[in-house]
C-alpha cells in the first residue's frame, strides 16, 4: 500500500502543498494565541510568571515553527531533485511512523471529495441534531451516514443495523451504566 | 521482601471475580478493537477509556490492563494476517509475519506473537514491580526544575529524536501544547482560550483529544482515500500448533526481544518502534550468520523477536508513569490521562496514597497476560473473522461509539463538537505525515511543564540560573545534548567515510 513508485515530482508538488496548509493552519493558531493572550484578564496575585508567559511561549514556537514550514517547503520546491541535507534529515521518518502517521516519501493521495464531504457533513449534522431529535434518531442518523458515505448501498439493511446499533447503545448505556443520553423527541413516547 | 507482600496483597485484591471479569471483558474488548485494520493499542485504549469512568478506579484500572494487553495482541493480528499493522510498533511483525501467513503459516505466526508478548510481559512487569519503588524513592528528590528538565527532555524526545523529522515534530508537539492552555489557569485563576463558553473552562478532556485524533481522524483518512482502498481479504487460518522446531526457533528471540526491549520503555524517549526495528535486525542477522535464513520468506524469528520487544517496551513504559507521572508512550499517556480523571495524580505520592490501588494494577498486568494467553491462543482464528465486518459497518460503529464515549462521559455537546473539530485536525496532520504522539506528549505534559517552570521561578524569585542548579536537572539537558547531537555527527561521518573511500 505504501510502496507507490511514483515519480518524484508530483510527489513533492502535493507533499508540499500539504506542508504549506499546516503551516498556514499553524500561524492562524498561533496568531490568535498570541492575540488572545495580550487580551487576557490577568488576576493580579504578584507571582512571577503570570498564566501569560507560557502562553506567549507556546504562540511564539508555533509562529516560528510555521515559518520553518515554508522556507522547508521553499528551499525544497525548485529542487526535488537534489538530495542535499534536507532529504537526508527525511530519511529516519520511514522508521518513525507515528501512530498512523505516513512516511516522508509517501504522497497523500489526492481527497476523494465524495465519501469525505458525506462523512463531514454527517458528523456536522449529528452535532445539530442530536439534543432536539435524541441519541436514537441521531444516532442512527450518524451511523447510517458513515456507512452510505463508505460505499454502503443496501440502504433498508443498513438503516435497519443503524437503529438496532443505536438502540442497543442507549439500552447499555442508559439502562446498564445509568448514564444519561438525550432523549430528544422520542422522550415522550419511550 | 516488602514489594512480594505488597503484590500479594494486590492479587488477593485483584482476583476477586468481579475484577477478573472486569479483565476478561477488558481483554475482548481490547483485542476487538486492536483487531480492527488501523486501530492499534493506544486507539483501544482511548476508545474504551470513557467506558471505565463508570467503574469504581480499582476495577477500571485491571479493566485497563485487559484492554492494553488485548489491544497489543489484536495489533499483532492485523499485521500477520492483513499485512495492516494497527499500530507502528507492529509494522515489523508484519515483515514476517505476511509471508508466514501467505504461506498457510498464519497460526504459527500467531501463537509466536502471543507467546512472546506472554513471556516479555511477564518479564518485564516483574521487573516493573521490583523497580518502580526505587524509581520512586529517587523520585521523591525531584523538586520543580528537575520536574521541569524531565517534560522538556519527553518533549524534545518525542518530538525531535523519535519522530524523525524534526520540524514536524516539533509542530505536532506545539499543536498539543495549545490545546493543553485551554481552561482555567490553576494558579492564577485567569480564564484562557474559552471565547466566553463556560464548558471550556475545565480545558479540553484528554479522552476528546486522544479519541478525536486516533478514531475520528482515522474515519475522516479512510473516507478521503475510500476510493482506491482495497476490500479486507482474510487469509484461511490452518493448524494452530507450533511445532517442536517453531518452538526451538522461537525461545531465543523471545528472550533477546525482552531483554532489548525493556530498556526503551524506561527513557521518555516514546514508543516501541526502535525496539522493534533494533530485534528485527538482530535476529536478521544472526539468522544470516547461521546460513539458514528464511527471512522475507516468513521466518518465526523476525515474528517472536520483534513483538516480545514490543511488549517488553510497554510493559517498562510503566515505570516512568507511575514513578513519575511520565508518559513515554501514546498509550502510556491515555492512561495518565485515565489516572486525572480520577483525580489522582501519577508520581511519587501515588504509591504512598494510592498504594492498593497501584498494586492491584501491578497484580492485574500478571493475570492480564495470562487471560491473554488463555483466550487469544485458541481464539486467534476467530478474531480474524472480525474483519470480515464490512468496512461501512466498521468504521460507522467506530463514529457512534466515540460519539457517546465523549458524550455521556460530561453529557455535553460542546464536548462532542470538540471531538470532532479534533478530528479534523487529526485528519490533517495523518494525511501530511505529522506524528501525532508528540500532540498526545505536549497536551498531557504542557501543564506539567508550566506548573513546574512558574513554580522553580516563584521558589527562585525569578532567577533563571535555578533551572540548571539541580545535578538531576543538568543530567537530563546533558543527555538531550548527546541525543541531539550524535546521531547527526555518526552520519556525517559515515558520509565523509563513504565519500573518502
Amino acid at each position: 500500500m505504501t510502496t507507490t513508485t511514483t515519480p518524484r515530482s508530483p510527489v513533492g508538488g502535493r507533499k508540499a502543498r500539504g506542508e504549506l496548509i499546516v503551516a498556514g493552519t499553524v500561524a492562524v493558531i498561533a496568531v490568535v494565541v498570541l492575540v488572545r493572550t495580550a487580551a487576557m484578564d490577568v488576576p493580579d496575585n504578584g507571582s512571577f510568571l503570570g498564566p501569560q508567559f507560557f502562553p506567549y511561549v507556546v504562540g511564539a514556537l508555533l509562529l516560528v515553527l510555521s515559518a520553518l514550514l515554508v522556507v522547508q517547503h521553499l528551499r525544497r520546491a525548485p529542487a526535488t531533485e537534489t538530495a542535499g541535507t534536507e532529504s537526508a534529515d527525511d530519511e529516519p521518518a520511514d522508521d518513525g511512523k507515528g501512530a498512523a502517521g505516513e512516511s516522508e516519501s509517501d504522497t497523500p493521495p489526492a481527497i476523494d471529495w465524495k465519501p469525505f464531504g458525506l462523512v463531514a457533513a454527517t458528523l456536522v449534522l449529528h452535532v445539530v441534531l442530536l439534543e432536539p431529535l435524541g441519541w436514537l434518531i441521531a444516532g442512527a442518523g450518524l451511523f447510517f451516514g458513515i456507512s452510505y458515505a463508505l460505499g454502503g448501498r443496501n440502504v433498508l439493511r443498513d438503516l435497519g443495523v443503524a437503529f438496532v446499533m443505536s438502540a442497543v447503545a442507549q439500552l447499555a448505556f442508559s439502562a446498564g451504566l445509568g448514564m444519561a443520553l438525550p432523549a430528544g423527541i422520542l422522550g415522550a413516547v419511550v | 521482601m516488602e514489594t512480594l507482600s505488597l503484590l500479594a496483597n494486590g492479587f488477593a485484591e485483584a482476583l476477586t471475580p468481579e475484577n477478573l471479569l472486569w479483565c476478561l471483558i477488558g481483554v475482548v474488548l481490547g483485542t476487538a478493537v486492536g483487531v480492527l485494520p488501523g486501530l492499534g493499542t493506544a486507539m483501544a485504549v482511548a476508545l474504551l477509556v470513557p467506558l471505565t469512568f463508570t467503574l469504581e478506579p480499582t476495577g477500571a484500572f485491571i479493566m485497563f490492563a485487559g484492554v492494553y494487553f488485548g489491544g497489543q495482541f489484536g495489533g499483532a493480528t492485523t499485521a500477520i494476517l492483513l499485512n495492516t499493522p494497527g499500530q507502528s510498533s507492529s509494522m515489523v511483525t508484519a515483515f514476517e509475519g505476511y509471508p508466514m501467513a501467505k504461506s498457510g503459516r498464519a497460526p504459527q505466526a500467531l501463537a509466536a506473537a502471543v507467546i512472546g508478548s506472554f513471556i516479555a510481559s511477564i518479564i518485564a512487569v516483574t521487573l516493573v514491580v521490583f523497580f518502580s519503588p526505587v524509581m520512586v524513592d529517587l523520585a521523591v528528590s525531584f523538586g520543580p526544575a528537575d520536574f521541569f528538565a524531565l517534560a522538556i527532555f519527553a518533549f524534545v524526545a518525542t518530538a525531535a529524536i523519535v519522530a524523525g523529522n524534526k520540524l514536524r515534530g516539533l509542530t505536532s508537539l506545539g499543536i498539543g501544547l495549545t490545546i493543553a492552555l485551554v481552561g482555567i489557569d490553576e494558579q492564577s485563576g485567569a480564564v484562557r482560550f474559552t471565547f466566553g463558553s463556560p464548558q471550556l473552562l475545565d480545558g479540553i478532556s484528554i479522552v476528546v483529544v486522544t479519541v478525536g485524533i486516533l478514531a475520528i481522524g482515522e474515519v475522516l483518512y479512510v473516507a478521503s482515500t475510500a476510493g482506491r482502498t482495497p476490500a479486507t481479504q482474510t487469509i484461511k487460518p490452518g493448524r494452530p500448533w507450533m511445532s517442536r522446531r517453531d518452538w526451538g526457533r522461537s525461545w531465543r528471540p523471545w528472550l533477546r526481544g525482552t531483554a532489548l526491549g525493556m530498556p526503551f520503555g524506561v527513557i521518555p524517549a516514546g514508543g516501541s518502534e526502535i525496539p522493534t526495528f533494533l530485534s528485527y535486525g538482530a535476529e536478521r542477522g544472526l539468522a544470516r550468520r547461521r546460513g539458514d535464513s528464511e527471512f522475507g520468506k516468513g521466518a518465526i524469528e523476525g515474528v517472536a523477536g520483534p513483538e516480545a520487544a514490543n511488549n517488553a517496551t510497554t510493559a517498562t513504559s510503566l515505570v516512568p508513569l507511575l514513578g513519575l507521572g511520565l508518559p513515554t508512550s501514546a498509550t502510556a499517556a491515555i492512561m495518565l490521562g485515565a489516572f486525572q480523571q480520577y483525580g489522582m495524580q501519577p508520581g511519587p505520592l501515588l504509591f504512598t496514597e494510592e498504594s492498593d490501588l497501584i498494586w492491584a494494577l501491578l497484580a492485574s498486568l500478571f493475570i492480564g497476560s495470562v487471560i491473554l494467553l488463555l483466550i487469544n491462543l485458541p481464539f486467534a482464528p476467530i478474531w480474524a473473522k472480525l474483519l470480515r465486518i464490512p468496512r461501512n459497518y466498521l468504521y460507522a460503529g467506530i463514529v457512534v461509539f466515540a460519539t457517546l464515549g465523549v458524550y455521556t462521559a460530561k453529557s455535553s455537546v460542546v464536548d462532542v463538537v470538540l471531538l470532532y473539530a479534533v478530528g479534523a485536525l487529526g485528519f490533517l496532520l495523518r494525511r501530511y505525515g505529522f506524528p501525532i504522539a508528540p500532540v498526545l506528549i505536549g497536551v498531557i505534559l504542557g501543564p506539567l511543564a508550566e506548573t513546574e517552570l512558574r513554580r522553580a521561578m516563584a521558589i527562585s524569585q525569578g532567577d533563571v540560573g535555578v533551572l540548571f542548579s539541580s545535578p538531576i536537572a543538568l543530567v537530563l539537558y546533558g543527555l538531550l545534548v548527546v541525543a541531539l547531537i550524535v546521531p547527526p555527527a555518526v552520519k556525517l561521518a559515515r558520509k565523509r567515510q563513504t565519500v573518502g573511500s
